[in-house]
């Protein structure tokens, strides 16, 4: 496909006759960097990096269509023009925004073109252009994905004018985002550090994985369709005028209709203008200062952290933990580094989001909506009570399943060189740190909730869950091979490791299920307490006891 | 001076690759010894076996006179190890990174608070201490392993490439220490590519080439023994090929073309 652009692009050598560009330069960067494109490596939805391959571009794009079908069916299916295509327009404002800053912004941001090619005797301006064209050809082929089967649906049902009208409508809305995506990397570059940068880009990536796992179950209870029958004759006004899919809805609608609103030319003019006046600044301004700053990322260093020593919280908690050094060391390691490692947070954050979100959805198929009826409901239902404790200690798997990676393993050298008796200790301190923390997460605000709805006789109940899922991770650490946390590069877990943790999973659906049935008994919970503990402290010594050879280097 | 690593007929295989072929060292304590051989030859699996890092070899190799397999904790709180390309967990700061280093190695934790404080003050990193280290310098980022590597006060230092990245006056400063921890009686290990820091600052030289020692000495003694002026010229004249007389030429005739 590459070598098809970069022919087509060939002949537009015309266009670029001016003497301070050259174009077979050009065209030779173009080249280079389209073939960098389908190599670069991006992340799925399981946040795990995808090995460098092949046509990955293309694997991406042909998703991306699939998808977009999907969308479209909103077209056929909605019977008015404002909804539906402004919809569609909204999914393709996100979606673009959404790749642009999550898989282009390694390309924006790249700083190596001014030590590799603009150390040669290549011209501003053709860099400049190239890595415009480039990002030209980026953005069109997505939104082509994006765009053909809402343009084929548009030209079946309300003919080929329209969707001639839609297609236009559509690439100005492109370059909208794309400026929009723009003022977004000046705005941020300018106040934040390209550490906090990081974090940002990370933070839409959880956010789009986590809509991604769950959306659709919340989309099917949300989605009612005669809500949008309603709105047959939307006039524009107020907080239309700051939804640019919306000016394509309204545009769409006048198009199909032909009626016009006193407003209608506003839009027009919006939506042309802007974009244009967009490009023709970023072309004109930031051509000369565009070296300057994108070669300053590297090594600015904006938004500098305070020498003040912030304790972090987990070295306050350790003390009442922990006496041993290792073990204190390790609780405190696991601690930091699962709230500050991104592709940990990547791989986590939305596997954990997905479990809460499978958490009773019963809530938003009552009938009665208002907040006594959704308590009434609640109360008639108390396997819900168990279900929620007993899910928590699943999130406790996940999070140990995922500690062991790291982009760069090596970095667990430190642990094999330490003089460490016995790595029990290590186990230890992991176990805790991720049972303190995330049990403790989401165990105050679910037992609040228990507690406040179904009462507080459930309170022993709430012990003997954590209990459970302590000792269930201590019987897990016991029975397989531990490995070194942040020492692995991505990897798929072993096949004995993953029955364990189903076998784990069964046996805390199992006691759950149990729990559940002799629940009403209470004095049999509070002996069932008082065993755990018990149970807990001996399984605590003997894990820390546990030697060298059950640790996988 | 007394015997402090002691190694004898040390085989090691990599599946059926031979890569140590029958090392003997006998090395004392308070000296730094300067480890170097062309890439490939076995430095760095000489020092994973002598940090404990890699037991299934074959041979006698004991530090302090304790076999390193069946002792490897022991030798482990005895060693400080500073590995190359400073891979460290760069989502702590220094401090943390302290913390956790000194938690694995039981130290106490005021002691270590105060003491990485310190370092790093002398370092010139003391205004850097509570930053992360995502945001760190290569040469940076070396320094904070150095420091981690001795924390601990060990008796045997393992150094590889421990100068990368650094500025000249941290390179001075690094060499200085060094020179002042031999005269406290501290073994330093120094694996390098650069021949001009190993031939001023070793006291003793070995050199080694597809798993065997074929030069072991002072700069002294192996300059008259070879008879070259420079470390470099000694460590081409007995590993290359030299021939690079001849391929500098076709190079520069190439480029010409």
């Amino acid at each position: 496909m590459n070598k098809v652009i970069i022919k087509l692009i060939g002949k537009l050598r015309f266009l670029f006759s001016r003497p301070d560009v050259d174009f077979d330069q050009l065209l030779l960067i173009l080249e280079t960097k389209l073939t960098i494109d389908n190599r670069r490596s991006r992340v799925n939805l399981q946040g795990q990096a995808v090995k460098e391959s092949k046509y990955i571009f293309i694997k991406q794009l042909a998703f991306i269509f699939v998808l977009s079908s999907l969308m479209a069916m909103f077209i056929i299916f909605l019977p008015t023009p404002v909804m539906s295509f402004s919809i569609y327009s909204a999914y393709l404002m996100v979606t673009i925004t959404m790749i642009l800053i999550t898989d282009f912004s390694s390309v924006i941001m790249d700083t190596s073109d001014f030590v590799i090619v603009y150390t040669r005797p290549v011209s501003s301006r053709t860099l400049f252009l190239s890595r415009l064209i480039h990002t030209f050809i980026y953005l069109l082929q997505l939104s082509l994905a994006i765009l053909l089967p809402a343009i084929i649906v548009t030209a079946y049902k309300y003919g080929f004018i329209t969707a001639v009208v839609f297609t236009i409508l559509s690439l100005f809305l492109v370059l909208m985002t794309l400026f929009l995506t723009n003022l977004f990397y000046l705005l941020v570059m300018r106040f934040f550090s390209e550490e906090k940068l990081k974090n940002i880009i990370n933070l839409v990536q959880i956010g789009i994985a986590i809509v991604l796992m769950s959306g659709y179950r919340l989309v099917m209870n949300f989605f009612s369709f005669d809500s949008l029958e309603n709105i047959d004759n939307l006039q524009i006004g107020g907080w239309h005028f700051v939804l640019p899919p919306m000016w394509v809805g309204f545009l769409m609608d006048t198009t199909i209709t032909s009626k016009f609103q006193s407003n209608t030319w506003v839009l027009l003019v919006l939506i042309i203008g802007i974009p244009l006046v967009s490009l023709y600044y970023m072309t004109s301004k930031l051509i000369n200062g565009f070296g300057g700053r994108l070669g300053s990322i590297d090594d600015s260093k904006k938004g500098k952290k305070s020498v003040e020593n912030k304790k972090d919280i987990s070295e306050l908690l350790s003390k009442f933990i922990f006496k041993s050094g290792a073990s204190r060391a390790n609780f405190e390691f696991i601690w930091k580094m699962t709230s500050r490692d991104r592709n940990f947070k990547l791989k986590t954050f939305p596997m954990v989001a997905y479990l809460l979100i499978s958490m009773p959805t019963i809530f938003l198929v009552n009938k009665d909506k208002s907040l006594n009826g959704m308590l009434e409901l609640a109360q008639s239902q108390t396997w819900m009570v168990f279900y929620m404790i007993y899910m928590t200690s699943i999130i406790m798997n996940v999070v140990r399943q995922n500690v062991v990676f790291y982009e760069k393993p090596l970095a667990s050298w430190v642990f094999a060189t330490s003089s460490i008796r016995n790595p029990g200790e290590l186990f230890l301190g992991q176990l805790y740190a991720i049972a303190v923390k995330y049990l403790m997460i989401f165990f105050i605000p679910i037992s609040f909730i228990i507690l406040s709805v179904w009462g507080f006789e459930y309170l022993d109940d709430i012990f003997f869950g954590i209990f459970i899922a302590i000792i269930s991770q201590q019987v897990l650490y016991l029975s397989i091979k531990y490995t070194l946390p942040f020492s692995l590069a991505n990897e798929k877990p072993s096949g004995a490791q993953t029955i364990f943790m189903l076998l784990q999973m069964f046996f805390v659906g199992i006691v759950g299920y149990l729990h559940n049935i002799i629940s009403h008994v209470s004095y049999v919970i509070l002996i069932g307490d008082i065993m755990a503990i018990v149970l807990l402290v001996i399984l605590n010594k003997e894990i820390k006891k546990i030697g060298w050879e059950k640790v996988n280097i | 001076m007394e015997t402090i690593i002691e190694i004898r007929n040390l085989h090691k295989f990599y599946g059926s690759h031979e890569v140590l072929k029958g090392i003997d060292l006998e090395i004392k304590s308070g000296q730094i010894i300067g480890y170097i051989g062309p890439n490939g030859a076995g430095k760095s699996t000489t020092i994973k076996i002598l940090t404990g890092l890699l037991i299934d070899y074959a041979g006698e190799v004991k530090i302090n006179g304790l076999e390193i397999k069946d002792h490897s904790l022991e030798i482990k709180s005895l060693i400080g190890y500073v590995p190359e390309n400073a891979i460290l967990y760069d989502s702590l700061s220094p401090m943390e990174y302290f913390r956790f280093v000194g938690g694995l190695h039981q130290l106490d934790l005021d002691k270590i608070k105060s003491k990485s404080q310190e370092l790093l003050r002398v370092f010139g990193l003391a205004d850097n201490r509570n930053e992360r280290m995502t945001s760190f310098s290569k040469g940076m980022k070396q320094k904070v392993l150095l420091i981690s590597g001795m924390l601990h006060n060990p008796q045997i230092l393992f150094l590889d490439e421990p100068l990368s990245g650094l500025d000249a006056n941290s390179v001075i400063l690094i060499k200085e220490i060094l020179n002042q921890m031999r005269t406290v009686g501290k073994t330093i290990f120094y694996s390098s590519h650069i021949m001009d820091v190993v031939e001023k600052l070793c006291d003793r030289i070995i050199l080694i080439n597809s798993g065997l020692v074929i030069a072991d000495g002072t700069f002294e003694e192996l300059k008259n023994a070879q008879n070259s002026a420079s470390l470099e010229q000694m460590f081409n004249l007995l590993t290359g090929n030299n021939e690079h007389i001849a391929l500098a030429a076709e190079f520069v005739e190439i480029i010409k073309e």
